[in-house]
């Protein structure tokens, strides 16, 4: 064989091989980085589930105290059941802007619905007595702190994909395989801090 | 010039405090990690054995952090979820740990539960414990009953669930005991039954009968006495250190 048809082979195959790797381990971070993200945002589905899960129990003893509150208890039970629906969506979620802005703003509905009913709450000391309420507040708190974690892991994982997934030459990959970036939590005004529910 | 100079030196030699206060531990030094200095030594000691005590019938790791300041940037629920992923109390599959931190000046508690313990210290039962148990007490600068108190109803409520005992001889490190000596006692009757069933076949120039005699020295192993060896890890822990928490308990004031 002549020498020129050998190099040409060999170069080739490194090529080959090269080629193959850089498609290989781009693909797998890919998988590995988007399966982190759908487990964490499964987690924030689950702490979402568990708030909506509160809130009849919640309504009941209020209204026990708090009856003449109509309207107050009302858009909290509207929010709940708007929310109802949009939990347990599932990971294809975070490829679809609108479903995904949807779920926010229901979620963000309801944190401002039981925002005002623990307003309201403050004039009724003997609700605030009550041991179920008092427990029930606990959880609220303990929820939306779990709310406030598992959203932040959530974002943190989806910044990882999205930035692996933009940059050159992997972003090519990402390409032809069909990773597209990740939608995630718009910061909501005010939202800096964990809803605090004051005693 | 001088003052200028003066002024810089201060500065740099303040630095290192300054940070100090701003900076998290990275590790706890043990189970009650008193960073304000609020208890006696016999109090924390006691305290301390009932924490090890836990761990080591059950696994499930606490800690307590007492500090005097909360740092400016910073709120309680977020400084305990970042100062439990930095201790990481429990295992890393059963993330069965609890992470209590107070700040004394501020009057603010949170006890933050891992993931595994979260259906055994629902976020009402801690509320419960900072409420009827701790609080009081504290409110009397009474930091050691508070604490005894809520331990004596958070121990027996978590022990139920994991019961890994905590091998005392370390976790990591190989053990060369019995078992080890009867598996390598088979593997050499297996090594010269081969090397000798080489030898019958002609290979040797031995001429006659040979003889199987196989190795002779595996006699002699038999009597190996078994010691268990293994790194100890420092710290009276008897491992840990993998458990996660999702921002679960309940936090209050007092």
């Amino acid at each position: 064989m002549k020498k020129g048809v050998i190099i040409f082979i060999v170069i080739l195959a490194v090529i080959l091989i090269g080629g193959y790797s850089f498609f290989k381990n781009n693909y797998n971070k890919f998988v590995s980085l988007e399966e982190g993200v759908n487990q964490k945002w499964s987690q924030v589905e689950n702490v979402y589930q568990r708030r909506a899960d509160l809130i009849p129990n919640l309504v009941e003893v209020v209204k026990g105290y708090a009856a003449h509150e109509r309207e107050t208890l009302q858009a909290v039970t509207d929010a709940r059941s708007k929310v109802g629906g949009q939990i347990n969506l599932g990971p294809g979620v975070l490829n679809d802007p609108a479903a995904f802005t949807r779920f926010q703003q229901a979620q963000g509905e309801l944190s401002s619905a039981l925002q005002r009913l623990m307003a309201v709450v403050e004039a009724y000391p003997n609700l605030k007595a009550d041991q179920r309420f008092a427990d029930l507040q606990t959880q609220l708190e303990g929820t939306e702190n779990r709310i406030s974690v598992e959203r932040g892991r959530f974002t943190e994982s989806v910044q990882q994909f999205n930035t692996a997934v933009r940059i050159f030459p992997a972003n090519i990959i990402a390409g032809i395989f069909g990773f597209k970036q990740k939608m995630y939590f718009q910061a909501e005004p005010g939202s800096e801090k964990a809803p605090q529910v004051k005693f | 010039m001088s003052q200028k100079l003066l002024f810089v030196l201060g500065l740099v030699l303040l630095a290192p405090v300054l940070w100090a206060q701003e900076e998290m531990p990275t590790k706890p030094t043990s189970w009650v990690n008193d960073y304000a200095g609020v208890l006696s030594s016999s109090e924390r000691q006691d305290l301390e054995d009932m924490l090890s005590g836990l761990e080591k019938r059950s696994s499930n790791q606490i800690f307590i952090a007492m500090l005097n300041q909360l740092p400016e940037n910073s709120y309680l629920e977020e400084y305990a979820v970042r100062l439990y992923d930095k201790w990481k109390p429990g295992l890393a599959d059963q993330d069965n740990g609890i992470l209590i931190v107070i700040f004394i000046n501020a009057r603010k508690i949170k006890i933050e539960v891992g993931y595994g313990l979260e259906d055994v210290m629902t976020d009402a039962q801690s509320g419960t414990l900072i409420r009827d148990y701790i609080g009081p007490e504290f409110k009397q600068g009474n930091y050691y009953a508070g604490l005894k108190a809520a331990l004596a109803v958070l121990i027996p409520a978590v022990e139920g669930k994991y019961q890994i005992p905590v091998r005392t001889d370390g976790n990591k490190g190989f053990s060369f005991g019995p078992g080890t000596i009867v598996a390598l006692f088979i593997i050499f009757i297996f090594l010269s039954r081969i090397l000798s069933a080489r030898q019958t076949t002609g290979f040797g120039s031995k001429r006659g009968r040979s003889q199987y005699d196989g190795p002779f020295w595996w006699g002699g192993l038999g009597g190996g006495s078994s010691s268990s060896g293994g790194g100890f890890s420092g710290g009276g822990f008897g491992g840990g250190f993998g458990g996660s928490s999702g921002g679960g308990g309940a936090s209050g004031s007092w």
